[in-house]
Formats: C-alpha cells, sequence, structure tokens
C-alpha cells in the first residue's frame, strides 16, 4: 500500500491515489494525507486506478474523509475504480453518499 | 570480595550491583588460573572446570553467566561441552567463548555451528579478551529484554485470551435467545477471533412470521460484538411487539447513527418470511446478493443491496425500501455475509460468486445443498488462515417445517392482576403512513401491568381488524388478488401504493378492560371513515372462503366470544373474555 497526494493548481482540490491495498493497513497514511492540510480542500478525489482491493474499513475511511470535507455529496470523488472496486462499493450504495465515476 | 564494575560501557545492561559467574573450561591449570585471574580482576566471581564432562556437571548445579571453552580436552571436548551446555541452561542465554590455541579456519568455524558465541586464539591480549567479553554480554542482555517482553506479551495474551472467552460466554447467552432452532432454518457462524463481528438473529412475530437478520459490522472482535448486542435486544424486541421491517431498520439506524463512530457500520439483511402464504420481505443494505432457490434447485432471484448500511446516513434522510415476493413452498433462501465469498484459499484465491452459484443451481435436497455449499467453502479454504467472519443462514419456505408455537416474547406476567381501563388511539392519514397501527396500541398496552396472559390474543385480534378496516376499508384494496399466482407481491404492492396517497382517512382504536370474578374481560372497537360494507353478507363470504380470503375473520371469531358490526360495517368490536388468569378461548 502507498498514498500519494497532489493538490490541484488552483488549491481547491486535493486528489489521493492509493496503490496496491486499500485497508486498515491504509488507514493512518491517508489520516495524515488529508487531516493536516489547513486550510482544508473544498473537494478531496480519491483516485483508485492502482487500487486492487478494499475491504470495509476502506469504506469506513471514505465516510471519515466525507466529514472530514464537510459531508457533501462531491466532496469526495471516487475516479478510476476497477469493477471490482466499484463491486464493493455499489453492494453499500455508497453512490448515494459520494460521487462515484 | 566486592564486585568491581565489570564494564563501563551502559549498553551492557549489567546491573551495578550484579555479580556476574564466569566458568572457566580448560584442562591446563596454568591456563584456568592465568584467565581466572584476569576475570576476578574484572569483578567475576570464576568457577572451574578441567574437560567437558565436569563442565556440564557445574552448569547443572550452578548456571554461570558466562562460559570460555578450551576444545581439545580428555573425556569430553569443548564442541561436544558446548552443545550439552547449551542444552542444560535454555532458556537461559549463556555465552560461550572459545579460547584455544587452533587456528584451523574449519574448526573454528566449528565453534560457532555447535553452539558457541565467539573464538579468541591464543595467545589473546587482555584488552581483546575484555573486548569480547563486551560484546557476549550485550548479547546476553538484549537476550534477556527479549525474553521479558515475550513473558509478558503472553501474559496480556492470556488475559485477553480469558476476558474474551468470558466476553463470548455473555454473548452467546444473549445468542441463544433466538429462533435460529426452527426445523426450516439452518445457520453457520464462523468468527475470525473468539468474538464474532457478524450476527444471525432470529424471531418470531406475534401473527407468525419469521423475522431474519443477518449483519456484518466493520471490522471484527470486541467492538463489532458490543455493537451486536444492541442490534439484538432492539430487533428482538420489536419484532416480538409486531414491528415492520421497515420500522425495524429505521430504528437500527437510528441508534447505529447514534453509537457507531463515523467509520463504522452494519451491513445487514433483514427478512419476514410467513410460511404458511410464502409471503416473503427483504431489506438488504450493504449485504451481498440474497439468494433464493427453487425446489427444483435453481437459483431464481437475487436481491441485491439497494440501501445504505445501517449508521451512516442520519435519520432524518434514511428511508428504508424493502422488497416484497411471494414464494413457492420449497424455495430456499441464503443470506451470507461477504467473507463467505472472499474466503481465500492458501494460493490466496477468493472463493467467489461462480463457486457459490454453482453449489447452489446443482438440483438436490435444500438442506443437502446447505451441506455441500459448507463443505465446498471448507475444501477451497483449506488451512488457509481465516481473514474475515463468515455467516451463513439458510431458510425452506416450508410450512411442513414451521417452527412450534412462539415462545411468550411478551413482557413478563405480573402477579397483579388487570383492573378496570380503557384507552384510545386515534390516527389520521399521516399516522397511518408513518408506521404500523398495532404496534403504536401494543406499546400503549404494555404501559399496564399485568396483562401477560392477554397480549396475544389482543395483538393477534387486533393485527385481524387493523388490517381489514385499513386493507378494505380505508384503501379499498381487493382480497380476490391474493388468489393469482404472485398477487400477495401485487397485492402488497397496491397496498403500498394507495397508502402513500391515503388523505382524509381515520381510525379510532378503543380498548377496554373491566374485571370480572378471576378474570375479565376485553373490548375492541375500531371504526374508521372509509368504505362500509354490507355485515350480512360476511357469513356468506366466510362460506366461501376456505382459502387465503376471511381468514383474519374467522381467526377473529374463534377467539372472541362476539363480534359484532355497526354503521354499515365502518365499527367493529370484538368482545374477549378471560378467565383464572389464563386467557380462555370460547
Amino acid at each position: 500500500m502507498s498514498i500519494a497526494t497532489n493538490p490541484s493548481p488552483d488549491g481547491k482540490t486535493l486528489t489521493i491515489r492509493i496503490s496496491d491495498r486499500f485497508d486498515f493497513t491504509a488507514h493512518s497514511a491517508l489520516r495524515a494525507a488529508y487531516a493536516n492540510n489547513q486550510p482544508r480542500y473544498q473537494a478531496y478525489v480519491l483516485d483508485l486506478r492502482e487500487t486492487d482491493y478494499m475491504d470495509s474499513s476502506a469504506l469506513g475511511m471514505l465516510l471519515q474523509l466525507k466529514e472530514h470535507a464537510g459531508g457533501a455529496k462531491t466532496a469526495v470523488q471516487i475516479r478510476n475504480a476497477k469493477p471490482a472496486i466499484k463491486e464493493i462499493l455499489s453492494v453499500a450504495n455508497f453512490q448515494q453518499l459520494m460521487t462515484i465515476d | 570480595m566486592a564486585a568491581l564494575p565489570i564494564a563501563l560501557d551502559e549498553t551492557l545492561d549489567v546491573a551495578p550491583d550484579e555479580v556476574l559467574t564466569a566458568l572457566i573450561v580448560d584442562d591446563e591449570a596454568v591456563n584456568r588460573i592465568v584467565l581466572g585471574a584476569m576475570l576476578r580482576e574484572q569483578g567475576f566471581v570464576v568457577v572451574e572446570a578441567e574437560n567437558g564432562r565436569n563442565a556440564c556437571d557445574v552448569c547443572r548445579q550452578a548456571a554461570p553467566d558466562i562460559v570460555f571453552m578450551d576444545i581439545m580436552m580428555p573425556e569430553m571436548d569443548g564442541y561436544e561441552a558446548t552443545r550439552n551446555i547449551k542444552t542444560i541452561l535454555m532458556p537461559r542465554f549463556v555465552p560461550v567463548i572459545f579460547l584455544t590455541a587452533i587456528s584451523d579456519d574449519h574448526q573454528l568455524r566449528r565453534c560457532i555451528e555447535v553452539g558457541g558465541d565467539d573464538f579468541l586464539t591464543k595467545p589473546y591480549s587482555r584488552t581483546l579478551l575484555r573486548a569480547k567479553i563486551d560484546a557476549a554480554l550485550r548479547s546476553r542482555g538484549m537476550h534477556r529484554d527479549l525474553a521479558e517482553q515475550r513473558d509478558a506479551l503472553a501474559q496480556y495474551q492470556l488475559r485477553q485470551f480469558r476476558d474474551m472467552e468470558v466476553a463470548k460466554r455473555i454473548l452467546d447467552n444473549v445468542a441463544s435467545q433466538n429462533r435460529l432452532d426452527s426445523p426450516n432454518v439452518r445457520y453457520e457462524l464462523r468468527p475470525m477471533e473468539t468474538l464474532n463481528g457478524d450476527i444471525i438473529l432470529a424471531a418470531n412475530r406475534p401473527t407468525g412470521e419469521q423475522c431474519f437478520l443477518v449483519g456484518d459490522f466493520t471490522g471484527h472482535g470486541l467492538p463489532a460484538a458490543i455493537g451486536a448486542m444492541t442490534v439484538h435486544g432492539i430487533f428482538m424486541s420489536m419484532v416480538a411487539k409486531g414491528f415492520s421491517v421497515e420500522d425495524i431498520v429505521l430504528e437500527l439506524n437510528r441508534k447505529m447513527c447514534a453509537l457507531l463512530p463515523v467509520d463504522r457500520f452494519l451491513s445487514a439483511a433483514i427478512l419476514e418470511l410467513h410460511l404458511d402464504t410464502g409471503l416473503l420481505k427483504v431489506w438488504n443494505g450493504g449485504m451481498p446478493d440474497i439468494l433464493v432457490r427453487s425446489g427444483a434447485g435453481r437459483v431464481i432471484t437475487r436481491y441485491a443491496s439497494e440501501n445504505v448500511p445501517l449508521g451512516i446516513v442520519p435519520p432524518r434522510d434514511y428511508a428504508a425500501s424493502s422488497r416484497s415476493a411471494t414464494l413457492a413452498p420449497g424455495d430456499q433462501l441464503l443470506v451470507y455475509s461477504d467473507g463467505l465469498v472472499e474466503a481465500h484459499s492458501a494460493a490466496a484465491e477468493l472463493y467467489g460468486n461462480a463457486r457459490l452459484q454453482a453449489v447452489m443451481d446443482t438440483p438436490g435436497p435444500a438442506f443437502e445443498r446447505f451441506d455441500a455449499l459448507l463443505a465446498s467453502v471448507g475444501q477451497h479454504v483449506e488451512t488457509a488462515p481465516q481473514s474475515d467472519d463468515v455467516s451463513l443462514l439458510f431458510v425452506v419456505c416450508d410450512p411442513a417445517l414451521a417452527p412450534e408455537a412462539a415462545h411468550d416474547d411478551g413482557p413478563a406476567t405480573v402477579s397483579k392482576p388487570p383492573g378496570t381501563w380503557r384507552f384510545q388511539v386515534d390516527l389520521r392519514a399521516d399516522e397511518l403512513k408513518a408506521g404500523e397501527p398495532v404496534a403504536t396500541v401494543m406499546q400503549v398496552f404494555d404501559t399496564v401491568q399485568g396483562l401477560g396472559p392477554l397480549r396475544t390474543p389482543l395483538f393477534l385480534i387486533l393485527t385481524e381488524l387493523c388490517s381489514n378496516a385499513l386493507e378494505h376499508g380505508l384503501l379499498h384494496l381487493d382480497s380476490g388478488l391474493k388468489h393469482r399466482a404472485n398477487g400477495f407481491a401485487e397485492y402488497y404492492q397496491q397496498r403500498q401504493e394507495r397508502l402513500e396517497r391515503l388523505v382524509d382517512a381515520h381510525l379510532e382504536i378503543a380498548c377496554q378492560h373491566v374485571p370480572s370474578g378471576d378474570g375479565g374481560e376485553l373490548r375492541i372497537r375500531l371504526a374508521h371513515n372509509g368504505a362500509g360494507f354490507e355485515p350480512a353478507l360476511i357469513p356468506v363470504q366466510l362460506a366461501d372462503n376456505a382459502g387465503l380470503k376471511g381468514r383474519g375473520i374467522r381467526l377473529v371469531r374463534s377467539l372472541c366470544s362476539a363480534l359484532d358490526y355497526e354503521d354499515g360495517g365502518r365499527v367493529a368490536v370484538a368482545t374477549y373474555r378471560w378467565a383464572n388468569a389464563a386467557p380462555r378461548s370460547e
């Protein structure tokens, strides 16, 4: 598991890229990636193109991030998820809670 | 003799007042004397042995802290002695330093192979010897720290394990108040740790439907188990009070939102099945597809998760949407947690949906298929370590396998006999849409003491009269629908649609009790402002319908001493008499 962050040029969006496994081992690294930034970004983009596996604790982390970002549905955007990851997100109906494309 | 400081280096981890014992093994007395003098100077207590066998005997009696070993000796040489001494002194770590005139590489290498920790060739300098001793004592210190930590960890683990065992016993006791023992039900819980993060609950509604909950908490172990206790309490009591699946879902969501941290939630499936009619209600929030397998042996329907799991969306924004269907006799339901399809083999291959579907699509008797499924998963996983809790619930829709009469899940009977009382509940369209009129009345009823024996008959009578008043009087539904294939599902679909459009409706429920002798008379009056019917036609309707229609009214008549209709069928009055603190049907 590794996490890379990339702020947008206008400073409004933070893109977080998670590779390999997105599970409980990502917890502290993910929190460190967003919890320290001041001021908060308006939106967080999770780029999951390199994520192969995701478990329910990862879903929990997404909820934490959403709360940190203010709770709006557009505050957390999930991009480039592989089919297996999309399936996990859809079983939990996370498309109702955040933007998934 | 007072001990001198052994070394200046603090990393040696030797306590200042600790006196260490050194064992010198050498067949040459002069060697022992020279080395002994050096070691005493450094603060060691010195013991000596003149050959390997002798050294072993010394070690059995008094464990040294460090050993200096010659190689060539009569009786037993240094190699063999080292091997033996290391075994004798286990699990303590005692460094052995070979001191030898041999400079042959192979023989020096052997010193380490037999368990020695270092070697020094004679003649050696005092400085070098001192350095070797320091290094050996440093290893000894690290070893001791490691052993202490290992022991502390082992003790912590043991305590933790005992606590878990106690917690598990408490949870098991809670879980045993469960109706999973019905002949039509099989289940399997395979927790990954002592405590399970998955739950399977079963309870029967007072009207006979079986209700099930299969849940999967985020994470495992203790936090999940604590959550499971709460879910158990809510589910069991709400089912016993007759609340609908939707009401239970909303209450569980409310409670989980209040209790769980942001990143924790409960994925769950809740089912209600009426064995006699096959009427099924399914709610799925975050669980894998619920499978329906036909008696002929194929998966015919899947109920995918259509809801956000419990404990995420605030109650004011949460809506519970459930599905209804009619199962044929012999149909089977399989509910499982994602630990099943994600169970992996030693080669890290997932069990997967394809294997599951293949087992369930194979013809064969219901329970045999369930066993085959368990065997198939077991074969796949073999000895691979489990990475998630696994739970399965298997329910066969077969009236012949109906559970025995329900335990009395109502509140405990109080010795005080019921007195004279009366209450009335007035419901308008909004309240009728919002929930279950019967459950509302039962909540009022449960606040009156001593009514245990009256609870079940009252519930049955109220349920039947209420659904008649609501479905026929206020919603104008046609019971005839139920005769057709899938009619039940259509009927309840229409019921839902019409209920949502309902305006200007009014339903009054009045209950009154008057004691008489050692029993009493309970009078239930239901009035609504919808369409009436010709009461005179009722006996004819009942005679017509040995089947599904009018059964409710027959049940009420069989329980009550009187059932009368007034105001063109818009008012129903049921009278129930009981005696001897035990309800009696007349």
